[in-house]
């Protein structure tokens, strides 16, 4: 059985006798033999030289050529664009820190400028003090006033008075405390848009910290001060309560209860006083309490807006702006609140 | 840190506010950068309980072995802070923790320190607080 299946497959043309096929195939088998390469020389036959089919290779491999050198070109041409647009990029970066160095430069100039303007002011004034008397509140408030809003003097100045007198000076060393930071300059702490990058890390760190900082001063204020410097500090530390978000280095608006729940109520607890001790009703918390803080509410988030721990404020807590005032009639009260938010939105501008 | 904190505030956004009501907190866990609402010579032991919560634990630390550990730049901050004739630091211990995934962790990986450590005065205020790297 197996060597007649051998047989078979030996040569399956046997069955093709005298047909037509059987002579087709002998032809084919000669031309085989005749295009058989010489095994003796053991040369492959993949010659194609002069055929079409090298015609057609060479064309496929100058188009591959074209392809590799276009995309080489277009590769290099993408280099080069990159390499020039970071060469310009560096070139406007470079650009913008002369710039930014220039106008800080200008800017510290001119406010070294003023500030020692008004520091000869402050020494002309304490030179027209008696010397015999010692300094008191009001020529405190003077020399205040002077040197105001510069935190650079205003700081070291008012806790100076506060130390004399605590009592008059609470509110305004509390509100020092949670509208300036120690070390940076006044213009810097108006917000954070006027900041250069080193002082941003200055800032941050003081921002939060501002009503731990102020609020024991505030808190005395409540306590001990006077009508108008109770009312100052309720508004103030519920100024606060009203923008928590305002006390953190990122601003970020409507978050403030939901991020904040220990600091809200940490607050709060310091706040509540406030509703005897500045009660609703009164000319000075319809006139100032009240529009403070729904306006800081209203506006909290927004760097541009007022908040309580802006220098800018000061207006509100200088003596000069209550001279005269009827503390009774919430109309002028009201009248020095506005007067307040419009020096704010000037100092804004 | 000021891209950290807000991805902080952008990532509390998505948190229910019962999460965020100071429950996902252990004890002893602050969110990252809250020390920085004490104020120096001015916070009390109270004002720190009621804004970081308890601490995770006190420590008495010896001076030479903590100024030796700490960063450089927490040294100068809390060398004024050791009691007279003293020679151990009392802290306060909290870890510092960061919202991720629905619940207070801290990703030591992406922040830098993973303590911070509070040093009072004798009169009960706030000396310093600090966060460190090391454990104590």
């Amino acid at each position: 059985m197996l060597a007649a299946a051998a047989s078979a497959s030996a040569d399956t043309r046997e069955g093709y006798q005298d047909s037509t096929t059987r002579q087709q195939i002998e032809r084919m088998d000669e031309n085989n033999r005749a295009n058989a390469p010489d095994s003796s020389l053991n040369i492959p036959s993949t010659s194609v030289e002069g055929t079409a089919l090298q015609g057609w290779m060479n064309n496929l491999q100058a188009e591959e050529d074209a392809a590799r050198a276009k995309k080489a070109a277009e590769a290099r041409q993408q280099q080069e664009e990159l390499r020039d647009w970071f060469a310009a990029e560096r070139q406007r970066m470079y650009e913008r820190e002369v710039s930014m160095a220039a106008t800080r430069q200008h800017e510290n100039a001119r406010d070294r400028q003023i500030i020692a303007g008004r520091q000869a002011q402050l020494a002309a004034y304490i030179d027209t003090l008696p010397r015999d008397t010692p300094i008191g509140p009001a020529a405190y408030d003077r020399m205040i006033d002077i040197v105001a809003p510069y935190s650079e003097l205003m700081r070291p100045l008012v806790k100076l008075a506060y130390r004399e007198f605590p009592r008059e000076f609470a509110v305004r060393y509390g509100f020092m405390q949670l509208s300036t930071c120690d070390g940076l300059r006044t213009q810097a702490t108006a917000y954070p848009g006027t900041l250069y990058d080193d002082e941003n890390v200055l800032r941050d760190k003081c921002v939060m910290a501002q009503p731990s900082a102020a609020f024991p001063y505030l808190i005395e204020a409540r306590q001990t001060g006077s009508p108008l410097d109770v009312a100052l500090a309720c508004a103030l530390m519920a100024g606060a309560r009203g923008s928590v978000p305002s006390f953190d280095p990122g601003i970020g608006p409507h978050l403030g209860d939901a991020l904040h729940p220990r600091v809200s109520a940490w607050l709060d607890k310091r706040v509540q006083p406030c509703v005897t001790a500045a009660p609703a009703g009164t000319a000075l918390y319809a006139g100032m309490v009240e529009p403070l803080v729904r306006q800081v509410e209203r506006t909290y988030g927004n760097d541009r807006n007022l908040r309580v721990n802006s220098h800018l404020l000061w207006p509100l807590l200088a003596r000069t702006s209550w001279e005269g005032v009827d503390l009774q009639d919430a109309a002028a009260v009201r009248r020095v609140f506005d007067y307040a938010v419009t020096r704010y939105e000037e100092g804004i501008r | 840190m000021r891209r950290v904190l807000s991805l902080f505030v952008i990532a509390n956004m998505f948190l229910p506010a019962t999460t965020l009501a100071g429950d996902g907190l252990k004890p002893g866990m602050i969110p990252i950068g809250e020390h920085r609402r004490l104020a120096a010579e001015h916070s009390t032991r109270e004002d720190v309980l009621e804004l970081l919560g308890p601490p995770a634990d006190e420590v008495d630390v010896k001076a030479a072995k903590l100024l030796k550990k700490i960063d450089a730049k927490n040294r100068s901050g809390i060398e004024p802070c050791l009691p007279a004739g003293a020679s151990v630091y009392h802290l306060w211990k909290y870890q510092m923790a960061n919202v991720s995934d629905g619940g207070f962790e801290y990703d030591s990986k992406r922040f830098g320190d993973p303590y911070v450590y509070i040093a009072f005065r004798e009169d009960g205020r706030v000396c310093v607080a600090f966060s460190e790297v090391a454990d104590f």
